[in-house]
């Protein structure tokens, strides 16, 4: 009854606090926040002090262009948090942002995705932010579970659906039935380590240096998984090592594929784990339907493409890969008072 | 291939999007088994995708998905394709509903683009219903809070103040129309009030509701109640011994030293007198006994029963609160 009452006057969210970016699904209204995962910070010498600046889109134009006094900084790391008491702030201005300013308005129940690779402490530090952030009851929910359910696969089903999930700082692999996670693995490689390793090639190769935000720039504009007949190319600008001196120079679609070669790799190998630890009853199941991906990283040229000549399986993107995650928990979020049980996870 | 594709006003819409796929690929000439080869699709698979034959397929989510990816094999636009789908086999994945920013890359599919529009007007008045209701949500308990306030101050109280309101009957009347309804019928006058005071100057409970006729009696003595059995609270000024009451009832002379609170109940467990009583200031009040009442700083209180006095400190078990029946 009380419950009830106040479940009338709260507005439960579901978050996806990802590397890159977090998401917000309000119940009943949908997706209301998508904003980069990145906190501006200003340090007063005088006194000491640290105040936030700005967070989300505001704050990510001032990524790499900061003065002194100033540091943009992304708070998770890999998928987990880093800087727990920025994440927390964080948290606390998108919660802000999103929540209507109501009277008497009592404070949220959350549902936040956590990797499944991420240990108690890092989900515990997950918990304890939102908590911080003024959240009255928060569950968690494991990304590939919420991918999958993003995604619309039958994950209430007596049939393996496998899903690959490649977010910013993690990637998710996931085979799921019967509502829970039969397996599920992660590997610290996502859409920064494909960033990491532009700027590492660009580097190596052409003696340049090249910003973060550069470098994702070329990774969405020319970067490719699989090597596609006509080659793209683009102009890109950086301070030549030897010189000291900003220069432009041209790079290629084959070339950023070169350099991201060890990161696909890593995935690759993820998803070839994943399936040799599959039961074979839910292995026949993968076969037949394929594995679907998800997240940020799936929106990389031809990767599905990849992964099914290396696996030999169909593997397709998602409908609206960037948001499978947080659309998967806030139908959990829909589902939290009939306890489902098994989609949460219990640490 | 243009015989697939009806042309109703503006929009393109398809007949079938099997017969699309399968006239694409023959037209590139590329064999079912190569492109099944291409999809990492089985034969049968791919036949069922040409044939609009679904349900031997795994579900929507994958039929959507093996559409997408047999499309993009043969170069096709996706859009007829998916909105085709949309009304074969709808999509089952939860739907970012209004989302502004929920498709931040190009590359999402535009049906979904469609969707938010469409779903965008309706969605800003459903939040506009709600901070409405929201307001009122907490208005209406206010609301209600505050009435139940006025109600309860508007109730008739032994506590108001008889030598107030015969100081200034002018203020006395202007309480009257606060006093929501007087129930008094059988208001008693003072023997000093000259004029005559509106019926709300000492308000008793009664049973009776007939509506209040004003008493414009200037007389010096007490005059009895209508109904006997009601208790009534008078209001003499000076008196050093009050007249008894002629009709049975007995009498209670309360003087106060200093303040005290009390509860006086009669015969019927109604409370004759209740609340702070100030101190310098005397009650008379009448009922059936017997009388139980709690009397607070009984040390500073004078009881007179029928005009003889009672001795409070006899009673006072703990502290200086006295507790006694009167017969």
């Amino acid at each position: 009854m009380f419950r009830s009452i106040t479940g009338y006057f709260s507005h439960d969210l579901a978050i996806d606090l990802g590397t890159a970016n977090t998401l917000i699904y309000v119940n009943g209204k949908g997706i209301v926040l998508n904003e980069p995962s990145v906190v501006s910070i200003q340090h007063e010498a005088s006194s000491n002090k640290k105040s936030i600046l700005a967070v989300g889109l505001e704050a990510k134009k001032m990524l790499g262009r900061t003065p002194g006094s100033i540091s943009a900084i992304r708070p998770m790391k890999d998928g987990v948090i880093a800087d727990f008491t920025v994440t927390e702030q964080m948290l606390k201005q998108f919660i802000k942002k999103v929540s209507p300013s109501r009277f008497f308005a009592s404070s949220p129940r959350i549902v936040i995705c956590v990797p499944c690779g991420s240990t108690q402490v890092e989900r515990r530090a997950i918990r304890e932010s939102a908590l911080g952030a003024g959240a009255r009851r928060v569950e968690l929910i494991e990304e590939p579970m919420a991918a999958a359910i993003g995604a619309g696969l039958p994950v209430e089903e007596a049939t393996g659906s496998m899903v690959v999930d490649i977010g910013g700082g993690t990637t998710e692999v996931g085979v799921i039935s019967l509502g829970g996670i039969v397996y599920s693995n992660s590997v610290r490689v996502g859409g920064d380590k494909f960033d990491e390793s532009i700027i590492n090639y660009i580097r190596r190769n052409y003696g340049m240096l090249i910003g973060e935000t550069t470098a994702e720039e070329i990774k969405k504009t020319i970067g490719s998984a699989f090597p596609a007949p006509e080659v793209k190319e683009m102009e890109v600008k950086g301070r030549n090592l030897a010189e000291g001196i900003p220069r432009a120079f041209t790079i290629s679609s084959n070339e950023i594929l070169e350099a991201l070669t060890e990161p696909l790799n890593q995935i690759v190998s993820a998803v070839k784990i994943a399936l040799e630890q599959t039961p074979p009853e839910l292995g026949a199941d993968i076969a037949d339907k394929g594995m679907v991906l998800t997240g940020g990283g799936a929106l990389l040229r031809d990767i599905d493409r990849l992964l099914a000549e290396e696996t030999g399986l169909p593997v397709f993107v998602a409908e609206d890969p960037l948001t499978c995650v947080v659309r998967g928990s806030g139908k959990a979020l829909e589902k939290m008072d009939k306890a489902v049980g098994t989609i949460f996870t219990n640490d | 291939m243009s015989s697939e594709i009806q042309i109703p006003g503006s929009s393109q819409s398809l007949v079938s999007a099997g017969v699309l796929l399968s006239n694409e690929r023959v037209k590139r000439g590329i064999s079912i088994q190569e492109a099944a080869d291409y999809l990492k699709l089985s034969r049968k698979q791919v036949e069922a995708l040409e044939n609009d034959d679904y349900s031997s397929l795994p579900g929507t989510t994958f039929v959507r998905g093996f559409m997408r990816n047999y499309a993009k094999f043969l170069e096709l636009d996706l859009e007829p394709i998916m909105a085709w789908l949309d009304s074969q086999v709808p999509n089952t994945a939860p739907d970012a509903r209004p989302a502004p920013a929920a498709t931040p890359q190009g590359k999402t599919a535009s049906v979904d683009t469609h969707k938010e529009k469409e779903i965008t007007p309706t969605t800003a008045a459903a939040t506009n219903t709600d901070t409405g209701s929201g307001i009122w949500k907490w208005l209406l308990p206010l609301l209600l809070v505050g009435a139940g306030l006025v109600w309860y101050q508007s109730q008739p109280s032994d506590t108001t103040e008889p030598s107030a309101e015969a100081a200034a009957p002018a203020e006395t009347v202007a309480k009257a129309p606060a006093a929501a309804t007087p129930p008094a019928a059988e208001a008693v006058e003072t023997p000093a009030t000259p004029a005559p005071v509106p019926e709300a100057s000492s308000t008793t409970p009664s049973a009776t509701a007939a509506p209040v006729t004003p008493p414009p009696v200037a007389t010096a003595t007490v005059t009895p109640a209508a109904t006997p059995t009601t208790p009534a609270v008078t209001d003499p000024t000076t008196t050093a011994t009050a007249p008894l009451p002629t009709n049975g009832n007995h009498q209670l002379r309360l003087v106060m030293k200093q303040d005290s609170w009390m509860e006086i109940l009669d015969s019927k467990g109604e409370r004759v007198v209740f609340g702070t009583q100030k101190a310098g200031k005397e009650r008379i009040v009448e009922g059936t006994p017997p009388f139980k009442m709690t009397i607070g700083n009984a040390t500073e209180v004078e009881l007179f029963h029928n005009n003889q006095a009672i001795d409070l400190k006899k009673h006072i078990k703990k502290g200086t609160t006295a507790k006694l029946e009167l017969k």
